[in-house]
């Protein structure tokens, strides 16, 4: 698989059909791979690609709006692709679609924090993620370390490509199920997780640089008039930044799952885009990133919305 | 808890639910004094940051009303406004804020009774959780 995405880069760079290939690293460590943009034939061989390489790369489109772009993409960077095209940011024949049907993405800092040593070799064999560690050599399940997203993913094959790297993967299976069991717990419960969650914050907003709807020259959070956020770490501001982000998110968000993979304190943030998700599939039928010509959720509404919480 | 006096945020339209309020009044209907009137041209103009940040700066409940669907003065601002609140409503729920600190209505211009109505209901239920102990800042 990598040896066809940098020939097809390669190809495209020398004939100049695009100037620069969003695509991935190798990190400074096993189990990382960084988000990388390949502007030479010389820097194609740096390009690489596995479950390790946990960002979506339709965040960094906006910024290269002047260039021809090549973008790897999976199904929900293809998704992204079509919230930014229906918000204005992008246009789609600018971009070359590096299609990868996708089998997931690993949580790789937490299994890191798990395996509690240093890693010298990481390997996918049979299903299995193997570690060698400076004393040992481990395996843990593949499946056992998926973001949850992926795990629950419908759209793991990208929607659109203009060239396909590999078969296209089958779904695991769509649904929340994380969701619902969280709805189950009472009331007192969901508050003290919510809680206790977000207070393991600590305002690097990674989550936010990271996400491909969060392209906002002037963030809320940001903002000194009003203050939506006070600055420190009341608990309350920390709450305030989170749900008034995951509103921001209602309709747009497309359940990658990089804010809470890349997050260094590992706040689960994905119980609540993925409830906003939940709700607008049920209660709405709508469903981000599928369609490019639809406005966005917020910006559209039908007379015959749910309306029975209203007095 | 029995002399508990909660303030709660009323956001209101201007062309509907303020003038309903407007008409209570005239009308010498009697309602509680917990609500604190904030006048908007529309419920479409509510965004629903402002109810987070309400609730954060220490009101203990938040009542947002507008005019009934298809009566909006700018057409369709209130059928915007209904999915923002629902999208909220339900967040808020889900992450464990009790039931009955967010309430949203459609009261006329003409609906003096129903105003006062509504905001006896929303006091007293407002009054029955008691003080806020979730989402309060530490002063
Ligand atoms: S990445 Fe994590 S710690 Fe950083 S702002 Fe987001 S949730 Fe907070
Ligand atoms: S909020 Fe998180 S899961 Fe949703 S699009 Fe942004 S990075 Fe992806
Ligand atoms: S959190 Fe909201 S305001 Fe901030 S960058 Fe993301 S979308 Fe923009
Ligand atoms: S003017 Fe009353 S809801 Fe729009």
């Amino acid at each position: 698989m990598v040896k066809k995405i940098r020939e097809i880069a390669r190809k495209l760079l020398e004939e100049g059909k695009v100037d620069v290939v969003l695509g991935y690293e190798k990190g400074t460590e096993p189990l990382s791979e960084r988000p990388f943009v390949a502007r030479t034939v010389e820097e194609v061989e740096r390009l690489t690609y596995s479950p390790f390489a946990i960002q979506n790369l339709a965040t960094y489109l906006p910024r290269f709006n002047n260039n021809k772009v090549a973008i790897l993409a999976r199904g929900c960077t293809t998704r992204a692709i079509n919230v930014l095209i229906s918000e204005g940011q992008i246009e789609r024949d600018k971009i070359y679609v590096i299609g990868i049907p996708c089998n997931g993405v690993i949580k790789t800092r937490e299994l890191r924090e798990s395996i509690g040593e240093e890693i010298e070799d990481v390997s996918i064999q049979n299903g299995e993620i193997v570690i060698k560690t400076t004393t040992e050599e481990k395996k843990v399940k593949f499946e056992d370390w998926l973001n949850i997203s992926c795990k629950y993913c419908e759209y793991p094959n990208p929607l659109f490509y203009d060239v396909l790297v590999g078969e296209e993967v089958k779904p695991r299976g769509g649904g929340y199920p994380d969701v619902e069991d969280y709805e189950k717990l009472d009331e007192d419960k969901r508050w003290e997780i919510f809680e206790a969650e977000m207070s393991k914050c600590v305002r690097c907003y990674a989550c936010r640089q990271s996400c491909p709807m969060c392209y906002c020259e002037h963030c809320f959070v940001d903002s000194t008039e009003p203050r939506w956020v006070e600055p420190g770490f009341d608990k309350t501001d920390l709450e305030s930044w989170h749900l008034i982000r995951v509103l921001h998110m209602a309709g747009r968000c497309v359940d990658c799952g990089t804010c809470e993979l890349v997050c260094p304190e590992g706040v689960k943030l994905l119980f609540l885009t993925r409830k906003v998700a939940r709700d607008l599939k049920r209660d709405f039928d709508y469903v981000s990133g599928l369609n490019p010509e639809k406005p966005p959720f917020f910006g559209e509404f039908r007379y015959d919305d749910k309306g029975d919480f209203i007095l | 808890m029995a002399d508990y006096e909660p303030k709660i945020l009323t956001i209101l339209c201007n062309w509907c639910s303020y003038a309903g309020a407007d008409l209570a009044g005239t009308s010498r209907i009697q309602y509680p004094s917990n609500i604190r009137v904030v006048r908007v041209p529309c419920s479409g103009r509510v965004n629903p940051q402002f109810i987070v940040k309400a609730l954060r700066d220490g009101v203990d409940a938040v009542w947002i009303s507008g005019c009934h669907p298809g009566d909006c003065h700018y057409i369709t601002g209130n059928y915007f406004a209904r999915r923002r609140f629902y999208v909220l409503k339900d967040l808020l729920e889900y992450v464990g804020l009790e039931k009955g600190r967010i309430h949203f209505s459609w009261v006329s211009a003409s609906e003096g009774k129903r105003f006062a109505d509504i905001a006896t209901l929303v006091t007293e239920e407002v009054k029955k959780l008691g003080p806020r102990k979730k989402f309060v800042k530490r002063r």
